[in-house]
């Protein structure tokens, strides 16, 4: 299982590059693979009126290089890097539309990046000193048995965490979707964020690491976030605002599960398959739930029952419907969790299992959104047929990667499927509720604190900014200025300040 | 070796200086021969330190000395960190030769600001030879005086008076290094840089306050030209100088010489051993520099004055250099070492954009770049390599340097450093990128109108060739030093080299 294969060696690029893929990195490249194609053949048409279609193009392709990247490097350097640029090169991505909003969401989302980076940084430097090694795998090792590893962990897991959309940090999220482009959307919400588990699964070595409260805490946000995500997200307007609080909220729950690892230690073997499997399973309906947003006004006659009854469908696949790739995926993952034998795995389980009722609740909500703006109209037939044929592929991709885990022991139990319905239903019930108090809420609820706290910062900053300006630095001349008579040449000044240094000088002889 | 070889430093310091004698005779409207003497010199200089570079790889050695006055020589070596230093600073030179010559074209005076040029270029590889504490301070204060004409040359008041002041900061930083060199020499009779040996050799436990004391006295005399906290208020004033004259001052002449020179002092006059274990200097070097990096970054974030914002950065940036030796570790002095040169490289693009901005569009102030990347791309694209390297970003030089002073930092029980690190990238974050977010992302001013916005001109014809051409290469340079970091012979490779000799890893 814990296979890998080094294919290049780059040992003069950086600080020696080493690209490769393993049993972790395989299902995210396969992820990455697909998703860049639809999005390359979808973003090909969307954008063919564009006249900034080239400049689309390049930051779409430049981003998909250093993801690749990112996904295929064994090395920490390389790694960091990659996932640096393409952070910074998915700004493009969002302000692509120059509309104030999308400028608003494109600061947003670039200061979050910076402090993630920062945080990041100085975990990865504690490693690197300790191991002499810039290999990811001999790294794994030596945060095991690192005096600092909580701190460390928590740095990795704050660091990444914002690029997941965890809790308070998922801001950027709700604001940069609405605003990019389609493409552009599915690829942040598809891909990018998988960037974070990509990172944890990578980095830590669950297995034998031991942070369990450091656990319980990813846990508690994971969980939160889920909830929390799926709850704003029924108050949204816009499709893709909402999409992308499911983001947030699906994410929410992979984070938990990462956290799991932490916790229940003894289900490591079976429940990191299962999570590769559910971001599988998210990064391929995210992609195609956002391309169909974009789709719903250009499909007509019979196809306007069929796009609703696959969007429908896809958007039931998140909520875990019977025979839908959500449905193995939350399947797959409960049943690599109750291997555990430690206590707190059943509360685990059963608030893991509560999700899929908030997640109900948004994607009817969603649907709701997405069946009133609905225009009949049969322009652009290449996206239509680029859509729905990935409908078929993406499904395969799936299957293809489920046949390849240890089956032994994953059971489906006739009760969960029960479950599964009921709990869509409550959703259903939920959502109706929500639908009649008519509540909006702004998109990315709490940036406004954030906002608020920033504005309180640059008006202090213009305040000082005047007095500052004007050459108010610590200038040696002025003060000798003003402590010697002397104002002439600039010669008498040097000697005064050769008496000043001689006066410190016996200063500290008589000190010492 | 042959006899050849050993002159080989000193043909290397001179040439550039009888180049200058030769500048001042060609007549003022002699420009084409001049731009050819010039670059000739600076491709010669290139090809002799090549050879040198390779040389001492192989283990020669070179030097050459005579008999200043009672006991002390004249000496010029070439060991690897000189080496660093000279290649820096000749090709530096060679591509600010080619900016000057578009920047200041058609302008008067050029026979002048060529011949200091070249003359600045001169004391700068004399710097970096010097086998002495003597040696390095003749070439020091030589540097001082030769900088002062191509500060000032633009010759209106207000340059003048900014001149005297750095003039007043600048010798008075000499002054002091002199005391200190007059210091040293009646401690030991002897001023060579022995790595250590010859302090080391007369120390008794009952000199550590004198020894102490003479430390700071040269650090206080090299610090005014490295820019640390509290002798840092000429760089920013120094700005009036012409755009070639700051760029080169900020990469390598001035602030370099007392970079270059904390290292020296530090290495080879106290050593690593005495100057980390036996008088405990580290932490309080460490904390000054730190100091001084948070303090630069700090009040660069309010300057409206892009020239002066990149100044109180280069504040901030060269203090990395002071951090990185005075850890004392081998990983830490890495960085420091190499950030001499990669500082140098992505400070020198910067403000050859700064200039360009300047020069084509007239822009000083940072809120008037908003949108520029559409007029200016290729200027705007080399000053987002610089910034991004200012702040770290991979791959860029700046990354890897900041990469081996903070694992250099854990390795030496500096881990309080770190924090350092992370707030100054966060602060020079939080003055780079609003510019480069102003570049590309802002819409363009209206006073802009007249130009055509509707397409983006890649070739940018409103640039000369001269002023696009250096930018372009360092930029190049500041990006490939960080890609291809562990090639053989990259800043990198040779940092390691130097340090080895140094630590004997």
């Amino acid at each position: 299982m814990n296979s890998s294969t080094t294919f290049l060696n780059l040992d003069f690029v950086l600080l020696g590059t080493s690209l490769g893929l393993n049993h972790i990195t395989l299902p995210f490249f396969l992820l990455s693979a697909f998703i860049w194609f639809v999005v390359f053949l979808y973003g090909h048409f969307y954008h063919s009126d564009d006249p900034n279609k080239f400049k689309m193009l390049a930051f779409l392709g430049a981003t998909c290089f250093f993801n690749l990247l990112m996904v295929l490097s064994e090395d920490l350097v390389t790694f960091y890097a990659s996932f640096t640029l393409m952070n910074f090169i998915a700004t493009g991505l969002i302000i692509h539309q120059q509309g104030k909003e999308a400028l608003k969401a494109s600061q947003v989302y670039i200061s979050l990046v910076i402090i993630g980076e920062l945080l990041v940084l100085p975990a990865l430097w504690f490693l690197v000193t300790e191991s002499q090694s810039y290999l990811i795998s001999d790294l794994r090792e030596v945060f095991t048995s690192h005096e600092h590893k909580q701190l460390i962990g928590l740095l990795l897991f704050g660091g990444f965490a914002i690029k997941a959309g965890v809790f308070p940090l998922h801001v950027w999220l709700p604001l940069a979707h609405p605003v990019a482009p389609t493409p552009a959307s599915s690829v942040l919400s598809g891909l990018l964020v998988k960037a974070a588990p990509l990172a944890w699964l990578q980095l830590f070595d669950f297995s034998s690491i031991s942070l369990p409260s450091l656990g319980y805490f990813i846990i508690a946000l994971g969980l939160f976030t889920a909830f929390y995500g799926a709850l704003v997200g029924c108050f949204q307007i816009a499709t893709k605002a909402a999409l992308a609080y499911s983001t947030v909220s699906q994410m929410g729950v992979v984070t938990a599960l990462v956290g799991s690892l932490l916790v229940f230690p003894d289900t490591v073997e079976l429940l990191v398959p299962a999570i590769l499997i559910y971001i599988l399973h998210h990064g391929i309906v995210k992609t195609l739930l956002f391309l169909g947003d974009d789709l719903k006004d250009k499909v007509h006659g019979y196809w306007v029952k069929l796009y609703h009854l696959i969007y429908g469908l896809l958007l039931l696949s998140l909520s875990g419907l019977f025979l839908t790739t959500g449905f193995f995926a939350k399947e797959i993952a409960k049943s690599s969790l109750y291997v555990s034998e430690i206590n707190g795995v059943d509360v685990f389980i059963m608030a893991f299992s509560l999700t899929s009722i908030t997640t109900s609740a948004l994607v009817f909500s969603i649907f709701r959104i997405n069946m009133q703006g609905l225009h009949i109209s049969s322009q652009y037939p290449e996206r239509k047929w680029v859509w729905f044929s990935m409908i078929i592929i993406g499904p395969l991709l799936f299957i293809s990667l489920l046949s390849a885990i240890d089956s032994s022991n994953i059971e489906f139990h006739f009760a969960n499927v029960m479950m599964s319905f009921v709990m869509i239903i409550l959703g259903a019930l939920i959502a109706y509720v929500f639908s009649l108090w008519r509540l909006v809420l702004p998109q990315g609820d709490i940036v406004i604190l954030y906002l608020f706290i920033v504005n309180k910062i640059l008006s202090l900053k213009s305040k000082l900014q005047i007095q500052i300006e004007r050459d108010y630095d610590f200038d040696l001349q002025e003060m000798l200025k003003n402590m010697t008579y002397y104002s002439g040449s600039s010669y008498s000044k040097a000697f005064s300040l050769f008496g000043l240094i001689i006066f410190s000088v016996l200063i500290y002889i008589i000190s010492s | 070796m042959g006899f050849f070889f050993d002159y080989l430093p000193l043909i290397t310091v001179l040439s550039s200086g009888l180049i200058a004698i030769l500048i001042m005779f060609i007549p003022e409207s002699g420009s084409g021969l001049r731009t050819f003497v010039n670059l000739f010199a600076a491709l010669f200089k290139i090809v002799l330190l090549s050879i040198m570079s390779y040389s001492i790889y192989y283990g020669e050695s070179f030097s050459f000395r005579f008999k200043l006055f009672a006991g002390h020589d004249f000496l010029l070596v070439a060991d690897p960190l000189a080496i660093l230093f000279a290649i820096l600073s000749a090709l530096l030179w060679f591509i600010t030769t080619i900016y000057a010559i578009g920047y200041l074209n058609a302008s008067v005076d050029r026979r002048r600001f060529f011949a200091f040029f070249s003359l600045c270029v001169t004391c700068s590889i004399g710097v970096s030879f010097s086998g002495n504490l003597i040696t390095f301070l003749i070439f020091y204060e030589l540097l001082t005086l030769s900088t002062y004409p191509l500060v000032i040359h633009k010759g209106t008041d207000h340059v003048i008076r900014s001149g005297n002041i750095y003039l007043f900061y600048t010798l008075s930083g000499g002054v002091v290094l002199m005391l200190g060199t007059i210091f040293l020499a009646s401690l030991t009779g002897d001023t060579t840089f022995s790595g250590g040996e010859i302090l080391s050799s007369s120390y008794s436990e009952s000199l550590r306050g004198y020894y102490q004391l003479l430390f700071w006295t040269l650090i206080i005399g090299v610090g005014v030209k490295a820019a640390l906290f509290p002798f840092h208020g000429w760089l920013p004033i120094a700005m009036v100088a012409p755009a070639p004259v700051s760029a080169l001052l900020h990469a390598v002449a001035v602030v370099k010489a007392g970079a270059f020179g904390v290292i020296r002092i530090v290495y080879d006059v106290f050593g690593v051993k005495l100057f980390a274990d036996v008088l405990n200097l580290s932490s309080s070097l460490v904390i000054l520099a730190s100091f001084t990096i948070l303090y630069g970054s700090v009040i660069a974030l309010f300057q409206s004055d892009l020239k002066k914002r990149l100044a109180y950065s280069t504040v901030s940036q060269l203090s990395y250099i002071t951090l990185g030796v005075a850890m004392a570790g081998p990983i830490a002095s890495i960085g420091g070492v190499v950030h001499l040169v990669h500082q140098g490289l992505m400070k020198i693009t910067l403000f050859f954009c700064a200039g360009n901005f300047a020069e084509v569009l007239g822009v000083k102030k940072v809120d008037k770049l908003d949108g520029l990347g559409r007029l200016m791309p290729v200027t705007s694209a080399c000053f987002t390599i610089g910034a991004l390297g200012m702040i770290g970003v991979p791959p860029t030089a700046g990354f890897i340097s900041k990469w081996y002073l903070a694992t250099g930092a854990i390795e030496s029980h500096f881990q309080w450093v770190i924090l350092v690190l992370i707030m100054s990238s966060f602060l020079n974050a939080c003055y780079f990128i609003p510019i480069i977010y102003r570049l590309w992302f802002l819409k363009l001013d209206s006073c802009f109108e007249s130009y055509d916005q509707s397409r983006v001109d890649f070739t940018e014809k409103k640039t000369s060739r001269w002023l696009l051409i250096p930018v372009i290469s360092t930029a190049m340079l500041a990006l490939l030093v960080g890609v291809f970091a562990s090639l053989p012979f990259s800043p990198l490779y040779w940092a390691i080299f130097i340090l080895m000799e140094i630590y004997l890893l």
